[in-house]
């Protein structure tokens, strides 16, 4: 269930969600907090995490902020202001898109 | 009781050596692309130390694998060739590399954004038509002596920046093997790239149909791109400079 496809097109509105939410985060953080949240329902696996991250980056949303930490660099991702009008955008979305999938799955469910 | 073993595990610095060395093995060349597989590895290693108590070895081949690794039986000859010997488990470093190639078309497509954008400021400053008669003066004024002579020295004039690109590498300003920098650096060495793709342009230089029109089209066109990713470049080169620093000291 922890990594069913379903989850896969929400991948970007979950980290974007996230960062409105915790300010700046780190990939592990948000592997972590994903998997804290949903009491270990959800795993974000690297290999799509890093990608979506990095698409993320590219299309302006995010911004990098680069610390020492211990003996190690550590890179934050954190919105930008593009990246902020965005998570709203997606969140509809993804909010529209639940109450589709509820009506369609179990049309008594549906409220007007 | 257990107060003692749920201490957080703290990795030291030559398990990060390893770690570090362990990217490298499996095909992630570049720095800065270590750096951020690094600390996640390392976080994700810690926490399998802390609260499955897993040795570092198993640990680390655990989050390998959650990288899309997958690890195989590594064999060498024995001394006289004779037979295979088992060296042990190494990660085929496949999901590394997976993310490395696909870090590289994000930069590709961060960086021509910011091109663009540097583009337009580029050409709202002053200080780029300042050059730019500069470089238009230049090639007149020797020009009247010697057309061939002014487009030598207007070609010079174009490509100064990879004289400063050079200064900077001797003085070891430019971190080495940063993917960051490889990509930024491609746009300008694409610019050189277009004497190449004109056909028989270096000829037409040696040769009598030598057009100096020509050149100076060529000068006009390139001047603003090739300045442009000559500032992106930098740009990239302080930044990637100040984390190069950060982890060397």
């Amino acid at each position: 269930m922890g990594n069913s496809k379903l989850y896969k097109g929400s991948l970007t509105t979950i980290i974007l969600k996230l960062l409105e939410t915790h300010g700046k985060m780190y990939g592990y953080e948000i592997t972590q907090k994903v998997k804290e949240i949903t009491k270990g329902e959800l795993n974000i696996t690297e290999g799509a995490l890093y990608p979506a991250l990095h698409k993320l980056e590219a299309a302006e949303l995010l911004d990098v902020e680069v610390a020492k930490v211990g003996n190690r660099l550590r890179k934050y991702y954190k919105l930008t202001d593009k990246g902020s009008v965005e998570t709203v955008n997606k969140l509809k979305e993804l909010e529209q898109y639940i109450r589709n999938m509820q009506v369609l799955v179990n049309p008594k469910w549906s409220i007007e | 009781m257990n107060s003692q073993s749920e201490e957080p595990v703290k990795l030291t610095k030559q398990q990060l050596q390893y770690i570090d060395a362990y990217l490298e093995r499996s095909g992630i060349t570049y720095w800065d692309v270590r750096t951020e597989l690094l600390d996640h590895i390392a976080s994700a290693v810690e926490e399998k130390m802390t609260t499955e108590h897993s040795s570092f070895e198993a640990a680390l081949e655990a989050v390998s694998i959650s990288f899309g690794n997958h690890m195989r039986n590594g064999y060498v000859l024995n001394s006289d060739n004779s037979a295979w010997v088992s060296v042990g488990v190494f990660s085929d470093g496949e999901g590394f590399k997976k993310l490395q190639k696909e870090k590289r078309k994000q930069i590709n497509k961060k960086y021509t954004k910011v091109f663009c954008k540097q583009l337009g400021h580029v050409l709202l400053s002053l200080r780029f038509y300042v050059e730019f008669v500069l470089l238009l003066l230049l090639v007149y004024s020797v020009s009247m002596y010697n057309e061939k002579l002014a487009i030598g020295a207007g070609m010079l004039y174009l490509f100064m920046p990879f004289v400063w690109m050079l200064y900077w590498y001797i003085k070891g300003e430019i971190p080495k093997k940063s993917l960051h920098l490889q990509v930024a650096a491609l746009s300008l060495i694409l610019w050189i790239d277009f004497y190449g793709f004109v056909p028989n342009m270096y000829e037409m230089f040696a040769d009598k149909k030598f057009s100096f029109q020509l050149y100076v089209w060529s000068f006009v066109f390139l001047f603003p791109l090739i300045k442009t990713s000559f500032i992106c470049y930098n740009n990239v080169r302080k930044e990637y400079k100040k984390y190069y620093d950060l982890i060397s000291n």
